[in-house]
């Protein structure tokens, strides 16, 4: 390996999604790749505030980025991150902090996986998340009045929880578009990984320095064509349906060094 | 090791709340050996000690970080098994030696459940309950002990394929974590020294 494919190699990567947009999909097609090592969710299930902080400007989410003690668990993942090649997490908030995030880790690289906005109200309703997840309640004193005033009428009317959904999404997307360029990233669209699942993987395996091998055409058969092995859910939800692909049909790649 | 024997099955919640409560530096925000920020782990901190619901009482642990698992065991009177070690017990194609691929996907409970059952629910495999697919389980790389640098910086091997996992993992012998993550769907079992 030259020293220059071996610095590459030892860039982290992050798994950048909405929720219920195809991150857990393509998680496991990517650790089915012996070499990558691939953390699902670690500040929204390892650490107190991220998840229900998200976003928002949290400052103990900032304190924890911003920490170089090399004590606490944001220390330890860059510490992990960085000490091993193709290492990566995956992470469906801080999408408010990705300003934090770029100087937390400013060699990160992004994958950004992109769903329409339809299909991601689609299946937060389908499986009941507004609810379970309480967003309106979660939502109801944001700042952005626009987010807080669909929060406040989803708590009065249940048939306003795709509004709410639906303006949620375009405030991340905001978030996204405002500060991708802080990273070198890859923007991938769920419904062209939906079609053509080989295609897509291989541009993503190519942004990783890696190529896509025998075990991830496996997965990839399994979803397509077998008896569903696996719930591709953080916590597999028993209710959980198909998601469908509607909306974006392309496959961009956006590159900007930081 | 001669003589030296896996647990049967794995360590359950009931046994690991007992080794936290009895662990002084673990409270509820410690996270030194046991993820307490995951609200859907069974093993909750109430402002005073670690408890959880009768009905989750032998349900696998899970949640425990790799050097929870190694501190649990020891607690237990065990210890990790080394990663050779656990394959061994399984066959040199890290299984019981007649059980084919299919039989391990068919036993295997991803995409069936959305919680991992409690232990000893299926029929034994080679008197090792649990193999396939109920939780996955920590190993230490070999027989040394795991050290807090190592337990911060360091991928751990982890052998099958936990309740939220697809089928692929069956077609692995291991697969490595990092070993600070308390994750949802990797448990432990004892080695006992003979």
């Amino acid at each position: 390996m030259s020293a220059i494919g071996d610095v590459e190699q030892r860039r982290p990567f992050l798994l950048l999604s909405q929720p219920r947009s195809g991150s857990n999909y393509l998680s496991v097609l990517l650790k089915a790749q012996r070499l990558i090592q691939l953390q699902v969710e670690p500040f929204s299930m390892h650490t107190s505030d991220f998840l229900s902080q998200d976003l928002r400007e949290c400052g103990s989410a900032a304190s924890a980025l911003q920490c170089r003690c090399a004590e606490c668990f944001s220390c330890d993942l860059r510490t992990w991150l960085e000490g091993g090649v193709h290492r990566g997490f995956k992470e469906t908030i801080l999408f408010e902090k990705l300003p934090l995030v770029a100087a937390w880790m400013p060699q990160l690289r992004v994958v950004y996986l992109v769903r329409d906005h339809d299909g991601i109200v689609q299946s937060h309703l389908a499986n009941d998340l507004v609810e379970r997840w309480r967003l309106p309640h979660r939502y109801v004193d944001h700042e952005c009045a626009d987010i807080s005033a669909a929060a406040q009428s989803a708590i009065r009317d249940k048939t306003k929880h795709a509004d709410l959904v639906r303006t949620l999404c375009e405030y991340r997307e905001q978030l996204w578009r405002a500060h991708a360029t802080r990273f070198e990233h890859i923007v991938v669209s769920y419904r062209a990984l939906s079609a053509e699942p080989a295609a897509v993987l291989d541009v993503v395996m190519h942004f990783l320095g890696l190529e896509r091998d025998w075990l991830q055409d496996l997965c990839i058969a399994e979803h397509q064509f077998g008896d569903r092995v696996g719930p591709y859910g953080t916590f597999g939800r028993s209710q959980q349906v198909p998601m469908k692909a509607v909306g974006p049909e392309t496959l961009t790649m956006t590159g900007a060094a930081p | 090791m001669i003589g030296a024997r896996l647990s049967e099955t794995l360590v359950t919640v009931q046994q690991a709340t007992t080794f936290l409560n009895r662990v002084a530096n673990e409270s509820g925000n410690a996270y030194r050996y046991y993820n307490p920020n995951n609200p859907d782990l069974p093993i909750r901190w109430n402002g005073a000690a670690w408890s959880f619901a009768v009905e989750h009482a032998e349900l696998p642990a899970v949640g425990f970080n790799i050097l929870g698992a190694v501190h649990c065991c020891r607690f237990l009177g065990g210890r990790l098994p080394a990663l050779q070690e656990r394959l061994d017990w399984c066959g040199p194609r890290g299984w019981p030696g007649k059980v084919g691929l299919h039989e391990r996907i068919a036993l295997h409970i991803g995409g069936v459940s959305d919680r991992p059952r409690p232990v000893r629910n299926s029929a034994p495999i080679d008197g090792l309950y649990d193999l396939f697919g109920n939780v996955a389980e920590w190993c230490v790389p070999d027989e040394n002990e795991v050290t807090e640098i190592q337990f911060r910086t360091a991928s751990f091997p982890v052998v099958g394929a936990g309740w939220n996992k697809d089928g692929s993992y069956l077609r692995r012998r291991y697969y490595w974590r990092w070993g600070r993550t308390g994750a949802v769907s990797v448990g432990f079992r004892l080695m006992y020294a003979g």
